[in-house]
């Protein structure tokens, strides 16, 4: 009897399992939204595929879904959890299994057993003589030179953060937009072709320029312009420049987007 | 950065490969903390399991963010990940095998109708299988039956997922779906059967 339940199990697995017609979701949410010709095909597998019409509910219940009363307070508890894991998130080393409905073991138990237990305490002798020995030599930390000779401040690489518009457009951008630096009195902005070429520049004392006709007009379908913004010093000294971000109107075939 | 879409962030990060702007990564996380602190409770059902979930598909989504294309939206594509992280889930740790109740499913209680099913599963192939859950059954039941069968999640997971309010949430729609099947299995069948006679006389 359990053997023959498994093998109807296994029918069903078979049978529901994503097939390779099966649309990755991006795709799966385009096609319901629209109805290209060159999507026809992938509509009709939907229409009639129980895996896909499945998928397309969970993507719309993962997007639209807003938390019942019951799961609120779970739910920003472990809102809480990943604000304060910020952090680990993005320290996190490569694919570590996640350990999904079971409590982690603490680190320090997985060093207590066997041959590791040895070499657990091997290490924290010698680390902890090393230590000793680090501290015994009087050796002073270094200080800080954070601020040039002359007290100009002078920015990090991400202090100067230009904003948007930046990757594919829906439309020609009206503005530039960057996040304030520290020390800057006023802010250089230009925007350039691909080959750096400059095609227009200018000053702005806030944090955001509005792009002249001129410009709009430049930026066309599948042309793609550089812009970058340096901050100055109220005594016109360069303090620093942001990356240089890149933007373009898509062509019409590739704007579609769920 | 707060006026910015997420699509945006995302591209602002790409920008700056190998660095990118702690804040717009924040920012971008930050906007989407809730939605798969929710999708992770209900896949889990306790909020320690949930969060260590979803931890990790954070961390996944921060280590593929150039792999994003801008295709499609954000939220897709965090959907993307956040489901193959529960499936790997399923698949590494088989927490739906020892559900209780699950043997009575699979069984259905009746001796009799199991070994209906033993012979269905013998006699139709699995492309059958699909056209008849297309054809039988509701909306509802096509995904407690694809995310229980085809996925391997467990009932309690499927419940909270769709958000099904019933009683016994999921269980109730695999009987019924099973139910419904079974019945156009038997009439699949008789019309073999009768068939077969038709050509004997012939």
């Amino acid at each position: 009897m359990p053997d023959r339940a498994l093998e109807d199990r296994e029918l069903w697995r078979q049978a529901l399992e994503p097939t390779a017609a099966c649309p990755v979701p991006e795709e799966l949410v385009r096609v319901s939204r629209e109805v290209p010709h060159d999507s026809a095909a992938t509509r009709a597998h939907v229409e009639g595929c129980v895996q896909c019409q499945t998928e397309l509910a969970l993507v719309k219940e993962f997007q639209s879904a807003t938390t019942d009363p019951g799961e609120a307070a779970a739910v920003s508890w472990i809102t809480a959890e990943l604000e304060r894991r910020f952090e680990r998130i993005l320290t996190a080393s490569s694919a570590a299994p996640v350990a999904v409905l079971h409590k982690p073991v603490p680190w320090y138990r997985r060093f207590d057993r066997g041959r590791f237990r040895v070499a657990a305490l091997t290490a924290a002798g010698l680390l902890i003589l090393l230590g000793v020995g680090l501290n015994l030599r009087g050796v002073q930390e270094p200080e800080l030179n954070s601020k040039s000779a002359g007290g100009a401040v002078v920015l990090r690489s991400e202090e100067l953060i230009a904003l948007a518009p930046i990757g594919n457009l829906k439309q020609p951008p009206a503005e530039l937009r960057w996040q304030a630096a520290p020390g800057a009195a006023h802010y250089l902005v230009k925007v350039m072709e691909v080959d750096r070429t400059e095609l227009w520049k200018s000053e702005s004392t806030e944090t955001s320029i509005s792009l002249p006709a001129a410009i709009r007009k430049a930026i066309v379908p599948g042309k793609t312009l550089l812009w970058q913004v340096t901050a100055m010093s109220a005594d016109r000294r360069t303090l620093g420049s942001s990356k240089t971000l890149s933007f373009r109107l898509p062509v019409r075939s590739d704007s579609s987007k769920d | 950065m707060g006026r910015l879409s997420d699509e945006e962030l995302v591209a602002l990060a790409q920008e700056a490969a190998g660095s990118p702007p702690v804040a717009c990564i924040n920012e971008l996380f930050r906007r989407h903390y809730a939605r798969v602190a929710r999708w992770c409770f209900r896949f889990t059902g306790d909020r320690e399991s949930a969060a260590d979930l979803a931890q990790e598909i954070f961390a996944k989504v921060y280590r593929s963010l150039g792999s994003f294309r801008g295709q499609s939206k954000f939220s897709t594509w965090l959907y993307s990940v956040a489901r193959n992280e529960c499936v790997n889930a399923v698949k590494a740790l088989s927490i739906s095998q020892a559900e209780p109740g699950d043997d009575v499913l699979l069984g259905l209680a009746n001796p009799d109708e199991s070994d209906f099913w033993f012979a269905a599963e013998r006699m139709i192939s699995a492309q059958l299988a699909r056209e008849l859950l297309n054809e039988a059954l509701d909306e509802t039941e096509k995904a407690v039956f694809t995310l229980h069968f085809g996925r391997n999640f467990s009932l309690a997971a499927i419940t909270r997922l769709l958000g099904l309010r019933n009683a016994s949430g999921a269980k109730a729609y695999v009987v019924s779906a099973r139910r419904k099947l079974s019945k156009l299995i038997q009439r699949w069948q008789a019309q073999e059967q009768r068939a077969v006679g038709e050509g004997r006389e012939r």
